[in-house]
């Protein structure tokens, strides 16, 4: 079922590839719909409806097509045909994510700034273990490049069989930047930037000399052509009567000027050096290119800050908030200071020690009143933290944290930071129908996960489907 | 003109009063809660004047009323200090408080400039300091609680700014080490080679510049390639620009080092001395100054001269031969060694032959020791003699660092207990304080800037209790750079002993744990969430508020 549209979008390639590239680009992806075979439409009949972004809603439902979200509400449109999957006693959420795991992945180690390494391109996951983590509720994780320094970008990943076309949902999320020691990290990444901008400056010095090389061309070029029409007007004046085979060789050159022309009509800028490419598009704000930056203690948020001070780029943090010491969890003494960011801040699920006493705090509760988006990680990378994931944040839940922000913080938010909010993270129209069915209030203890969705199809049950 | 300039001077007057009332309340705000405040306050007040450099706000902190140790001056009872961003603006029992100003009520307390280590290991970080220190670790406010403010790390003076990193690093490049050890004869005469050679271009380079300034074009300048690598160090050294930094102990290795250094006419600064007692006189003359640890008795290095050729930088207390090199080293390497050892033994005795007979092992350590029978050695009165001398010296823990390990009391943490045992020996109290103060930052050539309390040096102060070199006086508040960086009440570490008179009370929940503002108390205030019920809002407390309005039923 899943493969047909492919199929049919290969042979649409396939049939477009006979005619010109315009007509390709024409093409859009409507005859597919065109073709014949209907909407697959799902239409879910929830019993509590947990959207994230909206309100919750009480017997609402859900309506799919294909794979994605058509219509959120207690009273929508039911489209026919559609199945129809009863689930009145049952919660909806959107699925899990997990911004920053590493579960399945073989391990390797990288150093220094090799910022164009992609984890989708090294992606050799444990299909066991996956399995594991479909049922335990999560639907999209971020596997991130494991090293020092800068070793890469990481990949948004659904825990699907690895032929299936859905599995990999981003292929580049977010850049990794280790930033846990004041001394040798931050030169390492003062460095990288810099070269990233020199590396910058190199195109646009070299964009300059060629402008400034089309315009000295130009000129010539127009000085040519009149010069050319004084001669050839003095010509026509001299003898109109003659003949002309004059003209015919100027025809000749034309083109020949023109194909000059064209030829530095594109700029090619020099190449940029791969491993600082995506720092540059960094630094330059291009769309969708954004840093994670894993910080240890406070004052490596104030170094960071002191050494990228130059530098505004699209940035969250992961803070290492180890549960049984007050190393790492004393980012609160510079919350006001993270917050002025207003950034997305991944966070272990633990409630914390405050520095140098055994009181305890809820260090994701100081960061969401400072104003900052929290986001949740797995405690560790095992399929033991991945069940327990909703339990742990129901804990800080009572622990003070408010329940809105424990739901965003385990979906919409980490999608946040994997740059796939826009599919995937919350409940409502035009994102992927992702989601999870469990038995009760997520943050119970007693709830289960009855059975989990990904674009529209149960991927994961434990009781039979009326 | 005069009229111009009155009108300007009223002008300028009304625009300070505007600026400062706003800038009154943005403080008082953050003074209401913790001790990081003041910093954050800080740190965006700067961030606000980089914004808009046309309107500088000045900061002002008063310490009212303290007993003000000056160090260099005299000590002026009941006097006010009035900072002015960072910098010491005026002391005087009179002083007109600015509006907006933080105030410090010091009435009762004596005020120490903020004392300075020559020497330190973690407490700031390695270098450079302003990239690599945690400024929230805990050995930081140890530090400050042990009154430091300035430290050498590395080769360079930095301050124990808690909080922030700026104006951090005070001077950098404050020393170069060399080597003149005694068991090694060759690297002397090197060192007298390289020393003559840069100074013979020295020479030259002046006989130069005046042969050309009295119009001579003919006169070639001094050949100066070579003047890289060690040259470079030994010029600025000969210069003046950098002082010397040597380990020595034993009279003769000070004797020796400090003829070298009056012989060619730099800078020199002794650690260890522990037998300089008996050249005082002659270290006086010679103005070397010297880094004491009282308490320090002896050395490894006492019981085997010929080890003191170590590869360990400026600070290093000496070693015994390495194992391995022992393990490597030939027959022929190894009898030399023990010979060698065998003639400065011999010439330590001076001719005393009674104990040629008996063999070195036996004697070691024991009465009979040839080492230790000797005028020489360790003293209480160490500092004395020398401060009588007149030769300064800076006194040090023999552990830079801050730890609870091995003897508790002999590292950074107890800095002026450690000057109070030089007192102990005969040291007047005024020297102890300045050789922890002003003698230790004109040995760091940093005394422009702090170890004292003066008009235009920066505002680095201890707040205390009591003396300074009692034992049971505790660090009040410690300013540097004109920010409150410690107070004893507001930190867990100290605050239960002996809390202030008048500052409410000694109550542990008054203080613990460490008060970091808006963070709330890990069990919440609300009740906790019946499934299925989302949680209510804990900052719009709509019953509490209202109580006169009738609950609604559950259920409903």
């Amino acid at each position: 079922m899943t493969h047909s549209p492919f199929k049919k979008l290969l042979i649409l390639f396939a049939v477009a590839a006979l005619f010109a590239l315009p007509a390709a680009t024409a093409a859009p992806l409507a005859p597919v719909d065109d073709d014949g075979e209907a909407d697959r439409f799902v239409v879910i009949k929830a019993g509590h409806i947990i959207t994230v972004t909206g309100e919750e809603i009480e017997n609402g439902m859900i309506v799919v097509r294909n794979g994605v979200i058509e219509a959120v509400g207690k009273k929508v449109e039911i489209p026919f045909p559609a199945k129809i999957i009863d689930a009145k006693d049952l919660w909806i959420m959107p699925g899990l994510v997990n911004p920053y795991t590493n579960l399945g992945m073989r391990r390797y180690f990288r150093s220094g700034v090799k910022s164009h390494m992609k984890v989708s391109d090294e992606l050799d996951l444990d299909e066991e273990i996956l399995k594991e983590i479909l049922e335990c509720g999560f639907t999209t994780l971020g596997y991130y490049p494991q090293g020092r320094g800068v070793p890469g970008q990481g990949a948004a990943v659904r825990p699907l069989d690895a032929g299936h076309p859905d599995r990999l949902l981003d292929a580049t999320t977010y850049i990794l930047m280790l930033h846990e020691s004041a001394s040798s990290d931050k030169r390492l990444l003062k460095g990288a930037f810099a070269r990233a901008k020199k590396e910058i400056e190199k195109q646009e010095k070299a964009r300059k000399e060629w402008e400034a090389k089309q315009k000295k061309a130009a000129e010539e070029a127009k000085k040519k052509a009149e010069a050319e029409k004084k001669k050839a007007e003095e010509k026509k004046k001299e003898g109109s009567g003659k003949d002309k085979p004059a003209p015919a060789p100027d025809k000749t050159k034309k083109p020949a000027e023109g194909e000059k022309k064209k030829e530095p009509a594109k700029f090619v800028p020099p190449p940029i050096d791969p491993a600082h490419l995506p720092i540059a598009d960094l630094i330059r704000k291009k769309e969708g290119v954004a840093a994670l930056v894993t910080l240890r203690r406070a004052n490596t948020f104030v170094h960071f800050q002191d050494g990228m001070k130059d530098f505004e780029f699209a940035r969250s943090f992961l803070l290492r908030n180890e549960p049984n010491t007050y190393y790492g969890c004393d980012l609160g003494i510079v919350a006001d200071k993270v917050a002025e960011e207003k950034p997305l801040v991944i966070l272990n699920p633990n409630v914390n020690y405050r520095p140098f006493t055994r009181n305890r705090f809820n260090l994701a509760q100081v960061l969401d009143a400072a104003g900052c988006k929290i986001a949740f990680r797995t405690r560790s990378d095992s399929v033991s933290a991945y069940a327990d994931q909703l339990r742990r944040v129901a804990e800080m839940v009572r622990g003070g944290l408010k329940r809105e922000t424990a739901l965003k913080a385990v979906t919409l938010h980490p999608a946040e930071i994997l740059g796939v909010a826009d599919r995937v993270g919350s409940l409502e129209k035009d994102r992927d129908a992702d989601l999870l069915f469990l038995t009760g209030d997520p943050f119970d203890p007693l709830t289960r996960v009855d059975r989990v969705m990904i674009r529209g199809e149960i991927v994961a049950s434990k009781i039979e489907i009326q | 003109m005069k009229i111009f300039f009155k009108t300007m001077n009223l002008v300028l007057m009304a625009a300070l009063l505007l600026a400062c009332p706003a800038y009154g309340q943005d403080e008082k705000k953050n003074r209401k809660g913790d001790a990081a405040a003041p910093a954050e306050s800080e740190k965006k007040d700067e961030e606000k004047k980089s914004d808009k450099p046309e309107e500088p706000k000045d900061k002002y902190l008063v310490l009212k009323g303290g007993d003000v140790y000056t160090v260099t001056g005299p000590v002026l009872r009941n006097t006010t200090i009035l900072v002015k961003n960072g910098v010491i603006e005026d002391l005087s029992r009179e002083v007109e408080i600015p509006e907006g100003a933080e105030v410090l009520d010091a009435t009762g307390y004596k005020v120490y400039p903020g004392l300075v280590a020559v020497s330190s290991s973690r407490i700031v970080g390695r270098e450079p300091p302003e990239h690599t220190t945690d400024i929230y670790d805990l050995n930081m406010i140890l530090g400050l609680s042990g009154g430091l403010t300035s430290v050498l790390t590395g080769n360079t003076v930095a301050k124990l700014t808690y909080g922030t990193l700026d104006d951090m690093v005070v001077k950098r490049g404050i020393f170069t080490t060399i080597r003149y050890a005694r068991s090694s004869p060759k690297a002397r005469l090197d060192l007298r080679n390289d020393l003559e050679r840069v100074r013979a271009y020295m020479r030259d380079l002046a006989a130069w510049q005046a042969a050309r300034s009295a119009g001579d074009k003919d006169a070639k300048e001094p050949d100066k390639k070579w003047l890289t690598g060690k040259y470079a160090t030994y010029l600025s050294l000969l210069k003046g620009e950098m002082a010397a930094l040597v380990s020595a102990d034993a009279t003769q290795d000070i004797r020796d080092i400090s003829d070298l250094a009056h012989h060619y006419g730099f800078r020199l600064v002794i650690r260890g001395g522990l037998e300089a007692w008996t050249l005082a006189s002659e270290l006086g003359r010679k103005q070397v100054s010297m880094i004491l640890t009282p308490r320090r008795k002896s050395t490894r290095r006492m019981y085997a001269e010929i080890q003191d050729d170590c590869d360990c930088g400026p600070i290093c207390g000496g070693h015994d031969v390495d194992e391995e090199q022992e393990q490597h080293e030939s027959e022929a390497e190894k009898h030399r060694r023990i010979h060698r050892n065998e003639e400065g033994a011999a010439d330590i005795m001076e001719g005393e032959d009674e104990f040629e007979e008996l063999d070195e092992e036996t004697l070691r350590g024991t009465w009979n020791d040839p080492r230790l029978n000797r005028p020489s050695g360790w003293t209480i009165e160490n500092a004395s003699i020398l401060y009588n001398s007149g030769v300064p010296f800076a006194i040090i823990p023999s552990s830079s660092g801050i730890s609870l390990g091995g003897i508790a009391g002999r590292d950074n943490l107890m800095l002026p207990m450690e000057a109070a045992f030089a007192v102990r020996g005969g040291l007047p109290e005024k020297a102890a304080l300045e050789a922890i103060t002003i003698n230790a930052a004109r040995i760091l050539g940093v005394d422009r800037w702090v170890g004292s309390i003066e008009k235009g040096k920066a505002a680095d102060f201890i707040v205390c209790d009591g003396d300074i070199l009692h034992y049971k006086t505790m660090v009040q508040w410690s300013v540097v750079n004109g920010r409150i960086v410690y107070d004893k009440e507001k930190e867990p570490l100290f605050a239960h002993i002996r809390p202030r008179s008048g500052e409410g009370t000694s109550k542990t929940t008054e203080y613990w744990p460490r008060d970091f503002g808006p963070m709330p108390s890990f069990v919440p205030e609300i009740e906790p969430p019946e499934p299925g019920k989302e949680t209510p809002d804990p900052e719009e407390p709509k019953e509490k508020d209202k109580p006169d309005q009738p609950k609604p039923e559950p259920g409903k």
